[in-house]
C-alpha cells in the first residue's frame, strides 16, 4: 500500500519543504500530492487552511527543485488544487501542469461546485493527456460515483471525512463495502483524517491502494521539524507493508 | 415487536437521501484557521448521530427501542382522505392528508426527539439541551428525555416564552428548564441582551445559546431540523405514507409540505424522490420568510453566533431576525442543505403564502376535517388549495402533510393582520 504525503507549495518555505521532500523521497514514496496555494481553501480542515493562508507560491512562482528532486527519485506528483483557481485560464494552467511533469489533477471542488460542467471538464482534462483523478467524499451520490469513475482509468481519492485533518465517528467497514460494489477492481487511495499507523493498518486491510497524509504533516512544517515528518513516514511505510 | 398491527406500517429503517441525489450534497464549511467547527461537533453531540449526519448509507436501521417509542407516541401517524375538502373545493381529484398532529406533543419533531435521546442515553449523557422557537421542539425534546430519563433543558426564542405560556407549562410538567432567550446565561446571550434588553429573540439566537451551554455544561445539545440526521429520521413520515398510500392503491401526484429549517417536508418527500414518476413537490414557506423566493443559495451559518459550522443552502442571512411570529417554526433564516440542493435544481418548488391565506386555510380545514392545524401546517394547507384551485379539473392526487396541531396556537385567530 502506498503512503502519499500532502504538502502545499510554498508552505513554510522553500528550504523547509525541499528537505521535507526529500526525506519522504527517501523514505521510499512512490507517489505525492502537492497542493497549490488557494485563496479559499473551502473544504479544508484547520490544519490545511494553515499551509495556505498567505501562502503566495503559484504555479509560476514556486521552487522547481521540489519537482527535481521527485523526478530523480521517479516519483510521480499529482497537482491537487480548487478548480475554482483555475477554471479561468483552464487550457494555460492545465498545459503548465503538464510541462511541469505532473501525472495528473485532484479536483476536490470540481463535482461539488461546478456538477454541471465535470463532465465537460474531466474530457478537456483528459484531452491534455493529464489525469483526472476522481475525488469522492462520503456525500458523494452512489449515481456520480458510477459515473465519474467510468469515465477514467486511474488511482481514486476517496476522502473520509467531511474535510481534511478532522475526525467525526465513521464506519469504516461500510465504507469497505461501498468501495468495492461501486469501484470493483478500482485502486482507491483514502484521505482525511489519517493520524498515524493504526489508520494505516486498517486501510491495508480494508484492501486500500494508499492512504494520503496532509493535515498531520502541518505543525511539523511549521516549526521546522522535518526529522519527525521522516520517523512518521517511515514508521507509516513499515506499516503499510508490513 | 411492536404489540398493535401497526408493525407493516412503522418501518424498520430509516431512510437516507444523500447516495441518492442527483448531484453531490455540499459539505459543512469551517473557515476558523484553529479549531474546525465541525471537529467540535464531537463535543455536544452523541457519536451515533453524528456518524448518522455524515453517512452514505442509504438505509439506517430504526433501533428496536426507538420503534416501540414511535408506536407508544402515536406512530404511524393517520393517513387520511380529505373528503369533505375535496367536495368544498369542488376538486375532481383525490386529496389525502398525513396528519402528523396525532403525535402525543402534537407534531412531527418527536420523530428525532425520540431516537436523539435514545443516542445520548445509550452514551451515558444524562442531560440534554436545545432552543424552540414556536415550542414543539421544545415540547418534543422535553418528553423524549423524560422517557429516557434525562435531565433537559430549553432556550425559548423570548416572544413566544411571553405569548404561549401554556408550551412553557407542557414542558415543566415533563421537568424540563425552560429559558427565555436571549438569556442572561449565556455570554452571547449577554451580548445580545447588552445591545436590546428587550430583544424578542430568534431562532438563530436560540441556538448559540443552546450550543453555548452544551460546550460549556459537556451536555447534549438536540438538533431540531436542518441537519441531515434529522431529515433521515423524519423519512418515517414520507415511508409511512407511501405504506399507507400503497396499501389503499393509490399513488401521489402533488406532495405538499410547509418548509421551517426543512424536516417535515424533506422527511415526508425525500422517500418519493427517486421514484421514476413524475412527482410535483411543493415547499410552502410564510411570504414573510422567503427564503427560496429572496433567499441566497450560499454557505451560511446554522446559528447566529457562528459556532456551528456554515451549510449551503438557501439562506435570508444568519442574523435574520422575523418581526412576528404567528407561524414561529417556520421563521428559521435556513432550509436543510439536501432541500436546498433539490429547490435549486428545480426538483422541488416552492410557493410563499401570507398569514391571511393561511388563517382561511385553517378555518377551511378544521370546518371541513375537523382539524386545527398548526399555523406551519396552515401554510402547507393553503399551498394545496391555491394549486387545487388553479388545477381543479387535473384529477391529481394530492397528499399534504400536515406537520403539527394547533391547539397551542389558537391566538393566531383573534389577531388577523391586513
Ligand atoms: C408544527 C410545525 N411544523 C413545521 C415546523 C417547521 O420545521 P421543519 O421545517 O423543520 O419541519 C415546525 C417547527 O417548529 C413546527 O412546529
Amino acid at each position: 500500500m502506498n503512503i502519499i504525503p500532502y504538502f502545499t507549495l510554498g508552505f513554510p518555505d522553500d528550504g523547509t519543504l525541499q528537505a521535507a521532500v526529500r526525506s519522504a523521497a527517501e523514505n521510499g514514496i512512490r507517489m505525492i500530492e502537492l497542493g497549490f496555494p488557494s485563496q479559499d481553501p473551502k473544504y479544508d480542515g484547520p490544519g490545511i487552511r494553515k499551509t495556505h493562508a498567505g501562502n503566495r507560491a503559484s504555479m509560476d512562482a514556486f521552487d522547481p527543485s521540489i519537482l527535481s528532486i521527485l523526478r530523480e527519485h521517479g516519483i510521480s506528483y499529482y497537482a491537487l488544487l480548487y478548480y475554482s483557481e483555475i477554471h479561468d485560464s483552464l487550457d494555460r494552467k492545465l498545459s503548465r501542469l503538464k510541462e511541469l511533469g505532473f501525472s495528473g489533477i485532484i479536483l476536490p471542488d470540481l463535482l461539488i461546485d461546478f456538477f454541471g460542467e465535470s463532465r465537460e471538464v474531466i474530457l478537456h482534462i483528459q484531452a491534455q493527456s493529464l489525469e483526472l483523478i476522481p475525488f469522492f467524499t462520503q456525500a458523494t451520490p452512489d449515481a456520480v460515483i458510477s459515473d465519474v469513475s467510468q469515465m477514467t482509468s486511474s488511482w481514486i481519492y476517496y476522502g473520509l471525512q467531511p474535510s481534511t485533518g478532522i475526525i467525526v465517528p465513521l464506519d469504516l467497514a461500510s465504507v469497505t463495502q461501498r468501495v468495492k460494489a461501486l469501484l470493483p477492481g478500482r485502486d482507491v487511495v483514502y484521505g482525511f483524517g489519517i493520524r498515524g499507523t493504526e489508520d494505516i493498518k486498517m486501510l491495508r486491510s480494508m484492501g486500500a491502494y494508499g492512504a494520503a497524509v496532509g493535515s498531520l504533516f502541518v505543525k511539523y512544517l511549521g516549526s521546522g521539524d522535518v526529522e519527525s515528518i521522516s520517523r512518521i513516514l517511515s514508521e507509516m511505510e513499515v506499516a503499510a507493508s508490513a | 415487536m411492536l404489540k398493535s398491527q401497526e408493525d407493516e406500517v412503522i418501518p424498520q429503517n430509516w431512510y437516507n437521501i444523500v447516495p441518492d441525489l442527483p448531484e453531490p450534497l455540499p459539505p459543512p464549511r469551517s473557515d476558523d484557521d484553529q479549531n474546525s467547527s465541525i471537529e467540535l461537533l464531537n463535543r455536544i453531540i452523541p457519536k451515533e448521530l453524528l456518524r448518522q449526519e455524515f453517512t452514505f448509507n442509504r438505509y439506517e436501521r430504526i433501533p428496536d427501542e426507538v420503534r416501540e417509542k414511535y408506536e407508544m407516541i402515536g406512530r404511524p401517524t393517520p393517513l387520511l382522505r380529505a373528503v369533505n375538502l375535496e367536495k368544498l373545493l369542488g376538486y375532481s381529484g383525490k386529496i389525502f392528508y398525513k396528519y402528523e398532529g396525532a403525535t402525543i406533543t402534537g407534531s412531527h419533531k418527536i420523530n428525532t426527539a425520540i431516537p436523539q435521546a435514545y443516542y445520548a442515553r445509550e452514551e451515558g449523557i444524562s442531560e440534554v439541551v436545545t432552543e424552540t422557537g414556536a415550542g414543539q421542539w421544545g415540547t418534543a425534546t422535553a418528553l423524549a428525555s423524560a422517557l429516557y430519563g434525562l435531565k433537559s433543558k430549553v432556550f425559548m426564542v423570548r416572544v413566544s416564552f411571553d405569548q404561549k405560556p401554556m408550551r412553557k407549562a407542557i414542558m415543566n410538567v415533563y421537568g424540563t428548564e425552560v429559558v427565555p432567550s436571549p438569556s442572561s446565561e449565556t455570554s452571547y446571550g449577554r451580548s445580545v441582551l447588552s445591545q436590546d434588553r428587550n430583544h424578542p429573540g430568534s431562532l438563530g439566537i436560540a441556538i448559540s445559546e443552546a450550543v453555548e451551554y452544551a460546550l460549556d455544561t459537556g451536555s447534549s445539545y438536540m438538533l431540531g431540523s436542518v441537519m441531515n440526521s434529522v431529515i433521515t429520521h423524519q423519512s418515517i413520515i414520507g415511508l409511512e405514507t407511501r405504506k399507507q398510500l400503497e396499501i389503499m392503491g393509490e399513488q401521489p401526484d402533488v406532495m405538499v409540505g410547509c418548509v421551517g429549517g426543512g424536516s417535515n417536508f424533506s422527511g415526508f418527500v425525500f422517500p418519493f424522490v427517486g421514484e421514476s414518476r413524475n412527482i410535483e413537490m411543493i415547499a410552502s414557506t410564510a411570504i414573510e420568510v422567503p427564503k427560496f423566493r429572496d433567499g441566497e443559495y450560499k454557505y451560511d451559518f446554522i446559528d447566529s453566533a457562528g459556532i456551528l459550522p456554515r451549510l449551503r443552502m438557501y439562506s435570508l442571512g444568519a442574523g435574520f431576525v422575523p418581526d412576528r411570529i404567528y407561524a414561529g417554526g417556520l421563521r428559521y433564516h435556513g432550509a436543510a442543505p439536501a432541500l436546498s440542493l433539490l429547490v435549486k435544481r428545480g426538483t422541488i418548488t416552492h410557493d410563499e403564502v401570507h398569514e391571511n391565506e393561511v388563517i382561511d386555510a385553517l378555518k377551511i380545514f378544521s370546518r371541513t376535517q375537523g382539524i386545527i392545524a398548526a399555523p406551519e401546517s396552515g401554510h402547507a394547507i393553503a399551498s394545496a388549495i391555491r394549486y387545487i384551485r388553479s388545477n381543479k379539473e387535473s384529477r391529481k392526487t394530492i397528499v399534504i402533510n400536515i406537520s403539527g396541531h394547533g391547539l397551542m396556537d389558537l391566538g393566531i385567530f383573534s389577531k388577523r393582520v391586513t
